[in-house]
């Protein structure tokens, strides 16, 4: 899918088409055209809904900040499943989400968002999660950090940090960080998928420092 | 002297095999007797309506039904006129009424025009007019026999008669019963099966119909053969046509690609136009549509030409307009009746009336109409590229291209690709084998690119483990495949116990590329996971417990059906300005760099259309930029990897650059002419 962006200069504003494809042909800006129209009127339709929800406020203030972004990762994959998005133009509309709802994300990013904290993408993946799981850490900020690490992808891993960050919750992303990256260091070689649950078990029990 | 005159004795039987050559050809497909059979008798059966207006109780029907176990195939009219005009009984009686069809053009003479070959009482305006349909009859009839009645609107009069080939003497002839008689004799040929008919119109009984006829008849084409022909009349008047084989009667529909509204399909009316300046020739109306991801059949594809509400022609788009996507474009054209439609009927229409001859005016103008208009249309759409999208597309392939043949140079100055990070590369030395590690020696592709196209195999895709431990471990080795969007095909997973030495090869011997794989890129990968404990420790310093991933550098990227794409670090982009300092001006983006070129230059402008001198200036530029983009990386990054280029850094001697700089350039140039 050709990405079309739009590109704010001074007063003027410029139209781009993007994709991994080097020549474009009229159907693909068509395509494009229609693309970013229907994501322009799914982001509005996701303003709404979280207005209506009071998960934000007019004045683009998130109340319920990962129930806000839940909602907008299920929109958005939703969204993603009627229009197929490549792997060599997603970074492309992840990126190009910004700037598309001054509700959603106050301010536009002036520099490029690493495809790891783009706010958009993280939604997406944590969306995939039940929102219970997730509600048992609340801290948005928490979960932008969590979702980035590879190892946390085995569920048993995921569920495992979770139990331990119940009990005893940080108050903080940085708080919670040392020990997100105490578990990730652990089974920094390691490939999961061939461990029993006890054997797994076994090795994340033995990080007790962090 | 005594002259004695002579009347031609015609071969009746070959004309009428002349009149089947002549559907045959036209028609061009197994069924063309069933199909022009339908239109014939449709049309005939249309002309002679009772309410011309609006063909209210108008009905058509094509019956195949057994009279004594002989197939017959009965077409009737109901709501129309019957066989009027003058009745007859003698063969004289009959030559003065078609004397005054002939001289004086007298109309209304039904019966008599049926029942003669080469002779019609229709106006130019009705669909038929060359008298060529009823032949049609007895070419269906395998034993050249067919019955008929009829229902007189003008005198409430009933006739039957029946008219055949005479294979002794190979002439037509026919027999004419009228009223009572009439009833009779219709009772003594088709039984008491047979009423006579009770409404205005008429029934035609082909006997022994051909085994095309009943074919088409039984395996509903006939059906489809009218709803795709008669389709504007049915739209128009809702009009009822049936076809019945015996078990089931069914009425043709309006065939859905002439409805309104279509979902997925664009549509533009073009309304009532002259369609040739200082003529008199108009279109009623153009109707093209659109119907790119639907599969529109065969049948329906082109441009409909109506004539008497029927389609004589279909011209198919891209016949008109050789671009693709013409394909996906149908749609019809209905005529003015005055002029336009009463010529093409009169000049350019085949007496079949399956085609017009395209090389005669009108016929000529609105075909050149039609193709102008598509072409207009499908601009619209953006179906075909406008003369500026083809410009771009020129200028897009030239600035690839000449990336393609600066590769070479930017590797020799390092600069990586666009997309591989910054270009801190110091050499590209292999990794020290690791103790326990996979190897994919016999991978083979069918060329150097790593492109695989539908059909061929990718040999030796087998990965084999190699302990050079020192001792026995238990492992995992998966071998599997990820495409470019993520998703992974695991080939195989073998546990072994891998001793010292090299173990056996795991993976299939081939990769067959069907199209379950899209078109794009994807990585052979292979993996080995310790599946034990171990005591000693890898050279990295990892201690080897279950789980531990042993190895996992294995990823050889192919394409599937694409172009590897082209790693460097400039993109060539357009941009126009009207400064006469700017030739090319360059920014860097992520970690490479846009070159931007002025399209307005007069040095660039004239070579827009030239795709080659368009690369050739590129390529020739380019070396330039990237010393100069060289230098500026050196300058900024202290890097020392070219001598030259450190010495000329260090030297800090302006007048170096542009020597040092031809110089490259000039090797550049060599290397790309030779």
């Amino acid at each position: 899918m050709v990405i079309k962006i739009r590109k704010k200069n001074k007063s003027k504003e410029t139209v781009q088409y993007k994709s991994a494809k080097k020549i474009l042909t009229p159907q693909d800006i068509k395509e494009a055209d229609r693309f970013d129209d229907a994501l322009n009127q799914e982001i509005q339709e996701i303003e709404k809904v979280l207005l209506k929800e009071k998960m934000l406020t007019p004045e683009a203030r998130k109340s319920n900040m990962l129930g806000a972004w839940y909602l907008i990762g299920t929109r958005i994959n939703n969204f993603l499943k009627k229009y197929k998005v490549s792997s060599e133009e997603e970074n492309l509309f992840w990126d190009h989400l910004y700037g598309r709802s001054s509700l959603i994300s106050k301010t536009a990013p002036t520099s490029k968002i690493s495809k790891t904290r783009n706010d958009f993408r993280i939604a997406s993946l944590l969306a995939h999660h039940p929102i219970t799981k997730l509600e048992k850490i609340e801290l948005w900020a928490l979960w932008r950090e969590i979702i980035t690490y590879k190892a946390f992808k085995d569920e048993r891993v995921l569920d495992w940090v979770i139990k331990k960050l119940e009990q005893s919750p940080p108050k903080t992303r940085n708080e919670g960080r040392p020990f997100l990256k105490a578990v990730s260091k652990r089974l920094k070689r390691i490939d999961t998928t061939v461990l029993s649950d006890k054997e797994l078990i076994v090795k994340l029990n033995e990080v007790t420092r962090w | 002297m005594e002259r004695t005159i002579f009347t031609q004795i015609v071969n009746r039987e070959k004309d009428i095999e002349a009149v089947a050559d002549g559907y045959k050809t036209k028609i061009n497909h197994e069924l063309w007797l069933a199909d022009g059979l339908q239109k014939d008798a449709i049309q005939n059966c249309w002309d002679v309506r009772s309410d011309k207006k609006h063909g209210k109780n108008w009905e058509c029907g094509f019956l195949l039904m057994k009279i004594d176990n002989k197939e017959v195939l009965c077409i009737s009219d109901k709501g129309t006129t019957g066989l009027n005009g003058t009745k007859f009984y003698t063969p004289n009686e009959l030559t003065k009424i078609l004397e005054k069809i002939s001289n004086e053009s007298q109309r209304g003479e039904d019966l008599a025009c049926f029942l003669n070959s080469n002779w019609s009482s229709k106006s130019i305006e009705e669909g038929g007019n060359r008298g060529r349909g009823k032949t049609l009859f007895l070419v269906a009839s395998q034993s050249k026999n067919v019955f008929f009645e009829s229902l007189r609107s003008t005198d409430n009069s009933y006739v039957f008669g029946e008219f055949y080939l005479d294979t002794a003497d190979k002439q037509v002839k026919f027999s004419l019963h009228y009223d009572d008689d009439g009833k009779a004799m219709l009772k003594s040929e088709l039984g008491e099966k047979i009423s006579p008919i009770t409404e205005y119109g008429t029934k035609i009984f082909i006997l022994n119909p051909d085994t095309a006829v009943t074919q088409a008849i039984k395996s509903g084409e006939l059906i489809s053969f009218i709803s795709n022909s008669r389709w504007e009349t049915i739209r128009k008047y809702e009009a009822k046509i049936f076809v019945d084989d015996g078990n089931e009667k069914k009425y043709a529909n309006l065939p859905y690609w002439y409805e309104n509204e279509l979902k997925g399909v664009e549509e533009k009316e073009f309304s009532p136009e002259i369609i040739k300046d200082g003529t008199e020739y108009k279109i009623k109306r153009l109707v093209l549509r659109y119907a790119p991801n639907l599969n529109v059949p065969d049948s329906i594809r082109g441009i409909a030409i109506q004539r008497g509400g029927m389609t004589i022609e279909r011209i198919p788009a891209e016949e008109l307009v050789k671009e693709q996507g013409m394909t996906d474009i149908y749609g019809w054209l209905e005529m003015e009746s005055k002029p336009l439609e009463e010529e093409m009927k009169i000049r350019c229409e085949g007496p079949e009336h399956f085609n017009f001859t395209w090389t005669l005016n009108p016929a000529r103008y609105l075909r050149n109409h039609i193709q102008s208009k598509i072409r207009e249309f499908a601009k619209d759409l953006k179906i075909i590229e406008s003369e500026q999208a083809k410009k771009n597309k020129i200028q897009k392939t030239a600035e690839e291209e000449a990336l393609k043949l600066l590769t070479p140079l930017f590797k020799k100055l390092g600069l990586f690709g666009k997309h591989k990070g910054k270009r801190k590369k110091k050499g590209l030395s292999r990794k020290k084998n690791e103790p326990l590690r996979l190897s994919v020696p016999d991978m083979e592709f069918p060329r150097d690119d790593k492109r695989v196209n539908y059909g061929e195999k990718i040999n030796g895709t087998y990965v084999v483990p190699i302990n050079e431990f020192g001792e026995s471990i238990l492992v995992l080795v998966r071998v599997f495949i990820v495409s470019a969007d993520g998703k992974t095909e695991m080939l195989q997973e073998k546990e072994i116990n891998l001793h010292t030495g090299e173990g056996p090869r795991i993976g299939p011997d081939e990769i067959a590329i069907s199209k379950k794989y899209k078109a794009g890129g994807y990585s052979l990968r292979a993996r080995m996971i310790a599946l034990e404990n171990k005591d000693k420790i890898l050279p990295d310093g990892v201690k080897i417990e279950k789980g531990t991933i042993l190895y996992e550098r294995v990823n050889q990227k192919f394409y599937v059906e694409i172009n590897p794409p082209e790693s460097g670090p400039f993109e060539f982009q357009p941009k126009g300005k009207d400064d006469k300092s700017y030739l090319f001006e360059w920014e860097q983006e992520g970690d490479g760099y846009i070159i931007y070129y002025n399209e307005l230059h007069p040095r660039i402008k004239p070579l827009l259309n030239d795709g080659e001198g368009l690369r050739d200036y590129f390529a020739e530029q380019g070396s330039l930029l990237a010393l100069q983009i060289k230098l500026e990386e050196l300058i900024a990054d202290d890097d020392k990897e070219d001598k030259d280029f450190t010495k000329l850094v260090k030297g800090k001697d302006a007048s170096a650059v542009y020597k040092l700089f031809l110089n490259r350039h000039s090797e550049f140039l060599w290397s790309l002419k030779e």
